[in-house]
C-alpha cells in the first residue's frame, strides 16, 4: 500500500504539470516541462525553513501535516473501498485546513485566502448532492457496493450524468487556475499558502498531488466503476486534458461572481436530487 | 439505511445511553480531539495590519486575559464537537450541538469590538433561534418512534421518521453552525484570530457532517 | 385518541413557534428581540412536553438549561454591545429582616424542611432559607467556602451517576449520593446568586 500511495503523490504531481503545460499551450505559451511540480516538490524539501514571527507555530506546522493526513485516510479508505461519507467529509475538512494555513501566519494576505475560502462554502454541496444521488441509486454509500453496482448495471455516469457533473465541478474547483480558485488567485499573492515556505511547502505540493489523484480516483470509481490500472491512469490524464481547456479559456471570477455561481450549481443541483428523489 | 458510515465496531455502554464509533464518526472525532490539542498547545498568532496610506506595519498583540477567555471557549468547543461526534443519541447530539452554539458565540464574543459583538449578538439570535426546530425534531423523533438511540432507530423495524423531522434537525444545525460566516463578517480582519476562529468553522463544519449521519440513519 | 391529541397539540405548538418567528423577523430593536428569542424557545420546550412522558420530563430539563445559558451569554454581550453598567443592589429595608432572632428561626426552619424533603425541590427550600439568612445578616463574609462547597457537591453528584452507571449493584449508595449532591449544589447555588451580584457591584 505504501509504493501505491507513493505514486499515488507523484502521479498526482505529474498530473498537474501536465495540466499546467496544457494551459500554457492552449494560450500559446511555452510553460514549464511536465515534472515541473515534482522538481518544486523535491526544491522546496531542500530549502532554508524557518516559521515567521507572526505565525502561531505550533498551528503553523501541524496544519501541513493535518492536510497529508486527511488525504492520506482518504486514499486508503477509496482504495480499501470504506464509506463515501468519509470522502465527503473529508473533502469538506480540507476547507478548515486552508483556512488554518490562512490564519496561522498572521499574514493578512493568507488570512484572506482563509476567509474566502470559509465565504465559499457553497462549493461543497454540489458534492453532496452527488452523494446522495448515487446513494439513491446504489442504495448503499459503501465504495466496494457502488463498485459491484455498476458492475452490473453499466457506469452511473450514463444513469446520472448531472451527478457527475457536479462532481467534475468540485473537482474543477480545486485545481489551480481554475475559474473558482479564488483563495489562491494573485492578487492576495499566493491565498492561504502565502506564508508557506521551504519544506512546508513541499508537504502542502505532496497533499495536493495525493489531493487530486484521490479527487480523480473518486471520480473514476463512483461513475466509471472498476477498470484495469492502466485505464484508471488513462482516464485521469482525459479528465486532465478536459480540465485544463475549461481553465484556459475561462477567466477567473471575482470573488463574489464565484461564491454566486457555485451557489446557483448548487441550487440546481438540489432540485435534480429532489426530483431523483421523489421520481428517481 | 445503516452504517452509513461504515458499520460501527466499538461499542462504549453508559447505562442505556450507546456511544459507538464507526469509521466516519471515529475519524471525525480524531479531528475535533487534534485541532482541541493544537488550540491547548499553540499561540496566538499575532496578526500583521497594513497602515494604508504609509509605509508601514503594524502588529497587535492579544491580551492575556482575552486570550486566556477565548483559549477556554475554544476547548470547551473542541470537548462538545467531540462529543457531537461520538453520541449516539439525537437528543444527546441536539444538545451538544447548541452547546457549540454558546462556545461558538463566545469566541467571537470575546473580543472587545462593537462591530465583532455586534456580530456575535446576531449570530447568537440565529443560534438561539435554531434550537427550536433542534431540540423540535429530537422531541418528535422521540414521540414517533418511542426511543431516541440512533443505534434501535437505523433498524428498519421501527416507524419511519417523517422527513419533516430531518429537515428540522438540519434546520437547527444549519442554526447553530452559522458561526464561519459571522466570523468572516467582522471577526477575521479585526482581531488575531488562528488557532480560535478555526475552532469556530471547524465545530460547525463537523456537526454538519454528523447530522447528515444522523439523518440518513433516523 | 392520544395520537389525534399529539397532533393537535403539535400543531398548536409549531403555530406558536412560527408567530414568534414572525414577530422576530419585525422587530428592529435589538433588546426586544432578546426577549422574543426567550418567547419563541418556550416553543421547543413544549414540543418536548409533547411526548408526555417520564422521558419528557428528563429532557426538558437540559434543553432548559441550554436555553437559559445561551440567553444568559446573549444578555451579557447586549451588555457588553451597548455599553450598559450593573445597578448597584441594595438589601431591602424590611422590618423582619432588621430583628435578628427572627430570620434564624426561618430559615433554620427552611433548611431543616429542605434537607428532609432532599433532592431538587429539598435543595430549592433550603437555598431560599440561606438566602433568608444572608440578607438578613449585616456583615459580608468570605463567600469562597460556599464556592468550594457548590463545586465539590457537583462532583459528588457526577461521581454517583458515575456509580449508577458501571457499579449498578451500589445503586442505594449512588442514589443518596446523588440526592445529598444536588441538596448542597441548589443550596449554595440559590444562595450565592445574589449574595455574588452584590460583592461584584
Amino acid at each position: 500500500m505504501i509504493p501505491y500511495l507513493l505514486f499515488a503523490t507523484f502521479f498526482g504531481l505529474l498530473l498537474l504539470g501536465i495540466h499546467r503545460k496544457l494551459i500554457a499551450r492552449i494560450q500559446r505559451r511555452p510553460g514549464p516541462p511536465i515534472w515541473q511540480e515534482i522538481l518544486h516538490t523535491l526544491k522546496f524539501s531542500f530549502k532554508s525553513t524557518w516559521i515567521p514571527a507572526t505565525a502561531s507555530e505550533v498551528l503553523f506546522v501541524s496544519v501541513v501535516l493535518i492536510a497529508i493526513g486527511i488525504w492520506t485516510a482518504a486514499f486508503f479508505v477509496l482504495v480499501t473501498g470504506g464509506s463515501l461519507l468519509i470522502i465527503f467529509a473529508i473533502y469538506m475538512l480540507h476547507k478548515i485546513v486552508e483556512h488554518g494555513f490562512g490564519l496561522s501566519s498572521g499574514s493578512p494576505y493568507g488570512k484572506f485566502g482563509g476567509v474566502r475560502s470559509v465565504i465559499s462554502a457553497a462549493s461543497e454541496i454540489p458534492l453532496f448532492v452527488s452523494v446522495s444521488a448515487v446513494a439513491i441509486f446504489t442504495g448503499s454509500l459503501q465504495i466496494s457496493d457502488i463498485i459491484a453496482y455498476q458492475a452490473e448495471t453499466g457506469p452511473l455516469l450514463f444513469t446520472i450524468p448531472l451527478a457527475a457533473i457536479a462532481l467534475y465541478l468540485v473537482i474543477l474547483s480545486k485545481v489551480p487556475a481554475s475559474p473558482f480558485a479564488i483563495v489562491e488567485s494573485k492578487e492576495i499573492v499566493s491565498g492561504y499558502k502565502t506564508e508557506h515556505f521551504g519544506v512546508w511547502r513541499a508537504g502542502l505540493e505532496t497533499c495536493n498531488g495525493l489531493k487530486s489523484y484521490v479527487l480523480l480516483l473518486t471520480f473514476i470509481t463512483v461513475f466509471i466503476g472498476a477498470l484495469p490500472f492502466l485505464g484508471i491512469l488513462l482516464t485521469m490524464l482525459l479528465l486532465v486534458v478536459s480540465l485544463a481547456f475549461v481553465c484556459a479559456l475561462c477567466p477567473m471570477l471575482s470573488p463574489f461572481d464565484s461564491v454566486t455561481i457555485q451557489t446557483i450549481i448548487t441550487g440546481i443541483m438540489l432540485i435534480y436530487v429532489l426530483y431523483l428523489g421523489v421520481f428517481g | 439505511m445503516i452504517g452509513a458510515g461504515g458499520s460501527p465496531f466499538m461499542y462504549l455502554e453508559f447505562g442505556d445511553i450507546v456511544i459507538y464509533f464507526s469509521p466516519y464518526t471515529l475519524s471525525l472525532f480524531l479531528l475535533a480531539l487534534v485541532f482541541t490539542v493544537l488550540v491547548i498547545a499553540s499561540r496566538p498568532e499575532r496578526q500583521l495590519d497594513i497602515a494604508f496610506g504609509a509605509d508601514a506595519y503594524t502588529t497587535k498583540d492579544i491580551g492575556l486575559p482575552e486570550m486566556r477567555f477565548r483559549r477556554f471557549m475554544a476547548i470547551a468547543c473542541g470537548l462538545a464537537s467531540m462529543g457531537a461526534m461520538v453520541t449516539g443519541d439525537v437528543f444527546d447530539f441536539c444538545l451538544f450541538t447548541s452547546l457549540v452554539g454558546i462556545c461558538n458565540v463566545g469566541i467571537v464574543a470575546a473580543v472587545r469590538s462593537r462591530h465583532v459583538q455586534n456580530a456575535a449578538f446576531q449570530y447568537g439570535l440565529v443560534a438561539l433561534a435554531g434550537t427550536v426546530p433542534l431540540f423540535g425534531g429530537a422531541a418528535i423523533v422521540a414521540a414517533t418512534t418511542g426511543t431516541l438511540s440512533l443505534i434501535e432507530l437505523s433498524s428498519t423495524a421501527l416507524p419511519a421518521v417523517p422527513a419533516v423531522v430531518k429537515g428540522f434537525l438540519v434546520l437547527g444545525v444549519m442554526g447553530e453552525g452559522m458561526a464561519p460566516f459571522y466570523a468572516a463578517k467582522a471577526e477575521m480582519f479585526r482581531a488575531p484570530g488562528a488557532p480560535y476562529v478555526i475552532m469556530c468553522s471547524l465545530s460547525s463544519l463537523l456537526i454538519f457532517l454528523r447530522v447528515i449521519e444522523v439523518v440518513l440513519q433516523v | 385518541m392520544t395520537g389525534a391529541l399529539y397532533s393537535w397539540g403539535l400543531l398548536v405548538v409549531l403555530g406558536s413557534a412560527v408567530i414568534g418567528f414572525a414577530a422576530l423577523a419585525i422587530e428592529k430593536d435589538d433588546l426586544h428581540r432578546l426577549l422574543l428569542i426567550d418567547l419563541v424557545e418556550i416553543a421547543s420546550i413544549g414540543i418536548i412536553a409533547l411526548i408526555g412522558t417520564d422521558l419528557a420530563e428528563a429532557l426538558i430539563l437540559p434543553g432548559l438549561v441550554v436555553g437559559i445559558a445561551e440567553l444568559l451569554a446573549l444578555s451579557q454581550i447586549y451588555l457588553m454591545k451597548e455599553d450598559l453598567r450593573d445597578r448597584t443592589v441594595r438589601i431591602p429595608k424590611i422590618e423582619v429582616l432588621q430583628e435578628l432572632p427572627a430570620p434564624l428561626i426561618l430559615s433554620m426552619i427552611l433548611i431543616v424542611y429542605g434537607i428532609i424533603l432532599s433532592g431538587f425541590t429539598g435543595g430549592a427550600v433550603a437555598g431560599l432559607g440561606a438566602i433568608f439568612f444572608i440578607a438578613a445578616r449585616t456583615r459580608t463574609e468570605d463567600l469562597h467556602l460556599l464556592e468550594l462547597a457548590s463545586g465539590l457537591s457537583w462532583v459528588l453528584w457526577i461521581a454517583a451517576f458515575f456509580v449508577f452507571m458501571f457499579l449498578p449493584e451500589y445503586w442505594y449508595l449512588a442514589l443518596m449520593g446523588a440526592a445529598v449532591g444536588i441538596l448542597i449544589k441548589v443550596i449554595t447555588k440559590m444562595s450565592l446568586m445574589g449574595v455574588m451580584w452584590e460583592a461584584r457591584s
